[in-house]
């Protein structure tokens, strides 16, 4: 039984974490083409960005 | 109220999918009658998933050997992309597919690990992927990087049929559910029907996860190259 249960939560780690990761990821992106952008339109109205 | 995405809808279905196959693996399928003991049934079990990752993550690195050569013919970096994020999602399968065959090997060959020709042959598959994603993080300029990873992905594809005719071609304790195996082989057992649409609904499961994981990730690819182009617009306009 104990290599059975092992075995399926070793299949659903590894897709977590795969998961988690991409998920992640793409956050991440996400967030930072949004202060990219806001800085440019920051910048195209004028403002000092630095 | 917004409206739900393609994809939203394509990670519903796959983890319904998901569920199902579980059920039927651990449930639905009987257990294989010419397995001595208890532990060794129940271990038979993890079968389902393990063949079914196997396959997935082989299709996984056909899909990157493919998005190398469209990239070399084409010269476009989206093939590249489409081949690294195949790449990574494989590997994982294929880490998932050794430590499981593991945890069956020790109930059934009595050992967590041997060197027989199908775990060798998937030792190195795995090694010249896991080399391709570092080989990949050494090359900074991406035009060289997707031209070194193209010409690599497909020389790695090769290990990949090696890995799955290996049982078929030397004499080997890994069993071969469908068709002849080796005499030798240990833990093998006959496919029943209902054994068999469970194998199905597991590959077909995993397959559905592996296309839902290379859309999303193929997405952050896209959104790297976002990144990659604002940053290339606030350097310009600075200059």
């Amino acid at each position: 039984m104990v290599y059975l249960v092992t075995a399926y939560a070793v299949f659903w780690l590894g897709i977590f974490l795969l998961i988690l990761r991409i998920s992640m990821k793409e956050k991440h992106l996400q967030d930072e083409i949004a202060a990219l952008r806001e800085f440019l339109n920051r910048k195209g109205d004028g403002h000092d960005t630095r | 109220m917004k409206k739900k995405s393609f994809l939203f809808w394509l990670d519903v279905l796959t983890a319904a999918l998901i569920l199902a196959a579980l059920y039927m693996a651990l449930v639905y399928a009987p257990e294989a009658a010419n397995l001595p003991t208890r532990t060794e049934r129940l271990a038979q079990r993890i079968f389902y998933f393990h063949v079914s990752f196997a396959w997935t993550g082989s299709v996984a690195f056909l899909v990157t050997a493919l998005g190398g050569l469209l990239y070399l013919i084409r010269d476009n970096l989206k093939w590249d992309m489409l081949a690294f994020s195949s790449a990574e999602i494989g590997l994982v399968f294929l880490s998932v597919v050794i430590v499981t065959g593991s945890l069956w090997a020790k109930p059934t060959w009595n050992t967590w690990w041997t060197w027989d020709p199908r775990l060798t042959t998937v030792s190195v598959a795995w090694l010249l992927y896991a080399a391709y994603l570092m080989l990949r993080n050494a090359v900074e300029d991406p035009a060289r990087r997707a031209r070194f990873a193209a010409v690599y992905g497909l020389f790695s594809f090769l290990s990949i049929p090696l890995t799955l005719i290996s049982i078929r071609l030397w004499r080997t304790i890994h069993p071969v559910i469908i068709g002849e195996g080796s005499q030798g082989a240990q833990g093998g057992f006959h496919l029943a029907p209902p054994m068999f649409q469970t194998l199905m609904v597991s590959l077909l499961a995993v397959t559905v996860l592996y296309v839902i994981l290379l859309l999303h990730r193929y997405q952050a690819e896209l959104l790297t190259e976002d990144v990659e182009e604002l940053r290339e617009k606030i350097l310009t306009s600075y200059q």
